[in-house]
């Protein structure tokens, strides 16, 4: 990470823990929209970070991801970013507030007739407590952006292993107005879409591992069994380390996916695929580890460790889990007309 | 946010795909002149003429000042040279420890005349090193070392034995670690390296080996080797220092998980060939892991690049990369299960060989307790 990227890292840091604290994250699960925490997301500018011109880079997006992710925060912004992103591009203005977006790597089923928005989407996150969704759809052959009005769907309630809001909406026939569909611009489609979403929760995630790892360390610095702290038994010493190496593997492969996608490289598709699989593949070994280290604690509600790791245990399946992303470059890497695995792997 | 979450891979330099261009031509070239097949036994096997062709070029002493024979470059060029070495599967095993760590040792700590007399012929390919740490009982435990330097009227009298000193039998010199005087409770104090010179001294090279039956490690027994007084590396009792220094140019290179990539490039091919869909999931997810362990490698040359010390992110890398290479062995098993039971063939044999990489170096569960250490913990 860069120095610029520190800086904006640093500043996120500190409005995450001093605002995304446990006591907020449960509320939010009891469906208590955390206010105060969203207009300093706001006030901060993170929403529209992904914005053409928004002077904030990719790393430094990713920067405010991860620190998110750091404090579990139970808030779209992802998907607010990403939604205000396609919306930008596309030229619309959605409204102020979260908002949430429908991505998938299948073509979309969501159709536009003669202005009417028709279609369901599955487990939209946070759905009930956005203002508009973002989603792609066919007007006949043409690909459109169309920017819903949340309240205007049919809910059907859902959520995540975290208790986030996962819910299935349908439009049926709702007429938009011209701010609310426009031509999808060259570049925006499905897989764009899908990776971009991929690379946020990625982003997401490796905060989270990181402040899993933290949160284990401290506790083997603290706990004390057969007369000394168990972070001093080698056997646990070793299960930390191990965590360790999977939240620096993680984190390299994220930054590395930052770098390709930002310089628009020919390996972008492949690193971001990477990233979102390592990451995935960490989340499980990291929550195994982390609640082994904790023992019975860290399986209560009352400890925060629970925050994180339902999140990481959830994430690792949104955007593609580490199964897909495996077969996705395996499939790349098996095709009869691709590289050979060294350049295949090196090309820049 | 911890130092885990920061080891950040740095945009490879501008000149660097004609860098990868260069090597691959030179790599070809030399494959066609020389007759080497590519090979992941860790760092392939002992050519001098390859090693002397790979100087002759400048692919060796990258980083180091041109006054003693090097190219001044940085140590992002250099990882460029080694990955494209390994990915080849070139036969660099001559020239590989002197490149790595000798030569920056010497660098670092040796005397202008030792700097003078050694570093061009290491950079031009033709003067190789072994490494004198191991001894029967100082293995993991290095400050256990009982191999002992004395002060004669002329210089040094050195008793005692080294194991595993691989190549001591074909190589110029090892870099050998003696105890000096008292441990002290550090256990630290009291250590410090030697020149050895292989061919001249009267240290007696044993051959020891391995399971495989091949010749790579020695025992080097010194029973009252003579050495004169500018053989010692460094200061008199900096040692340990210095021997840490060298440990972390041996554990920082991205060979900690190149070890198996000959067989990962192969498995991937025959998985091509027959259309095997089935393959796609695990060799997709050995990809991932092979990126995100580079990734980790890069940041590790960007450190080094920085002047900064990769101990702990080069322990990351020698951690996860020992496990990566066991990890291509088992696929290559399913997807080649008759490769898999002959010693004739790379993956059997392999079988057999890659357990050894993991504690080359410094076993995993070290670099655990290194890693450990950094987290805050012991």
């Amino acid at each position: 990470m860069n120095d610029a990227n520190n800086l904006v890292a640093e500043a996120a840091e500190r409005l995450f823990a001093d605002l995304s604290t446990p006591a907020v994250v449960r509320a939010a699960e009891q469906g208590i929209w955390p206010d105060a925490l969203w207009h300093s997301v706001e006030e901060a500018g993170f929403c529209t970070a992904l914005e053409p011109d928004s002077g904030v880079s990719l790393g430094e997006t990713l920067a405010i991801l991860r620190a998110a992710g750091r404090h579990a925060a139970p808030i779209p912004l992802p998907e607010t970013m990403l939604a205000r992103a396609i919306a930008a591009r596309a030229g619309l203005t959605p409204p102020e507030g979260p908002l949430s977006i429908a991505v998938s790597d299948q073509p979309t089923t969501l159709r536009l007739e003669a202005r009417h928005f028709s279609g369901t989407m599955r487990r939209v996150p946070f759905a009930r407590q956005v203002k508009a969704i973002v989603a792609l759809a066919h007007d006949n052959d043409r690909s459109m952006v169309v920017c819903a009005p949340a309240e205007r769907a049919r809910l059907t309630p859902g959520r995540n292993l975290a208790g986030e809001p996962r819910d299935d909406v349908v439009f049926d026939r709702l007429e938009l107005s011209d701010g609310g569909m426009a031509t999808a611009p060259k570049g925006i489609h499905e897989a764009w879409g899908f990776k971009t979403a991929a690379l946020l929760r990625s982003a997401q995630m490796v905060g989270a591992l990181d402040a899993a790892l933290a949160m284990a360390v401290r506790y083997a610095n603290e706990r004390t069994q057969f007369g000394r702290p168990i972070g001093k038994f080698q056997a646990i010493q070793h299960q930390l380390a191990a965590l360790g190496g999977e939240v620096a593997a993680s984190s390299a492969m994220l930054d590395a996916a930052a770098e390709a996608v930002a310089m628009d490289r020919p390996s972008a598709a492949l690193a971001v695929a990477s990233a979102k699989a390592r990451a995935s593949e960490a989340a499980g070994i990291a929550a195994t580890i982390a609640h082994r280290v904790h023992g019975a604690i860290g399986f209560t509600r009352e400890f925060a460790l629970q925050d994180l790791t339902r999140r990481l245990l959830s994430w690792r399946d949104d955007n593609g889990s580490e199964r897909y992303w495996q077969s996705y470059i395996g499939h790349e890497a098996l095709a009869p007309k691709a590289a050979p695995l060294w350049p295949f792997l090196s090309t820049p | 946010m911890s130092i885990f979450a920061q080891l950040t891979p740095p945009v490879l330099p501008e000149g660097t795909a004609r860098l990868r261009a260069e090597l691959r031509e030179f790599l070809a070239e030399s494959r066609r002149a020389l007759g080497w097949t590519p090979n992941s036994n860790f760092i392939g096997v002992f050519s001098a003429e390859f090693s002397r062709l790979l100087g002759a070029r400048g692919y060796l002493g990258v980083t180091w000042p041109k006054e003693y024979g090097g190219q001044a470059s940085s140590a992002l060029d250099r990882y460029i040279v080694t990955e494209e070495l390994l990915a080849a599967g070139a036969p660099c095993a001559a020239h590989w420890v002197a490149d790595r760590q000798s030569g920056p040792l010497l660098l670092r700590f040796g005397s202008e005349a030792q700097r003078r007399d050694l570093l061009p012929g290491i950079a031009r390919g033709e003067c190789y090193f072994s490494i004198g740490m191991s001894e029967p009982d100082a293995g993991s435990d290095l400050a256990a070392v009982r191999t002992r330097a004395t002060r004669t009227p002329r210089g040094w009298r050195i008793d005692g034995a080294k194991v595993w000193t691989s190549n001591a039998h074909v190589n110029h010199y090892a870099i050998t670690l003696c105890r000096t005087g008292p441990a002290g409770d550090s256990r630290h104090e009291g250590l410090s390296q030697f020149l050895i010179d292989l061919k001249t001294d009267s240290v007696r090279i044993n051959p020891i080996l391995n399971l495989l039956g091949d010749h790579e490690f020695n025992e080097m027994v010194f029973d009252g080797v003579e050495i004169p007084a500018d053989r010692l590396i460094g200061k008199e009792g900096d040692g340990w220092t210095q021997v840490r220094s060298e440990l972390a140019f041996e554990r920082s290179g991205p060979e900690r998980f190149f070890g198996t990539f000959h067989l990962l490039t192969s498995t991937v091919e025959a998985a091509r060939a027959r259309g095997d869909k089935a393959a796609e999931r695990a060799l997709g997810r050995l990809i991932v892991h092979f990126l995100s362990l580079r990734s980790l490698s890069l940041a590790v040359a960007g450190v080094l690049q920085a002047g900064g010390d990769p101990g702990v992110a080069a322990a990351l890398v020698k951690d996860m990369g020992a496990r990566f290479e066991l990890d291509v062995l088992e696929v290559a098993r399913d997807l080649m299960p008759d490769a898999a039971t002959t010693p004739d063939d790379p993956l059997g044999r392999a079988i057999l060989q890659v357990p050894s990489y993991a504690l080359r170096g410094g076993t995993p569960e070290i670099m655990r307790s290194i890693i450990a250490r950094e987290l805050g913990l012991r």
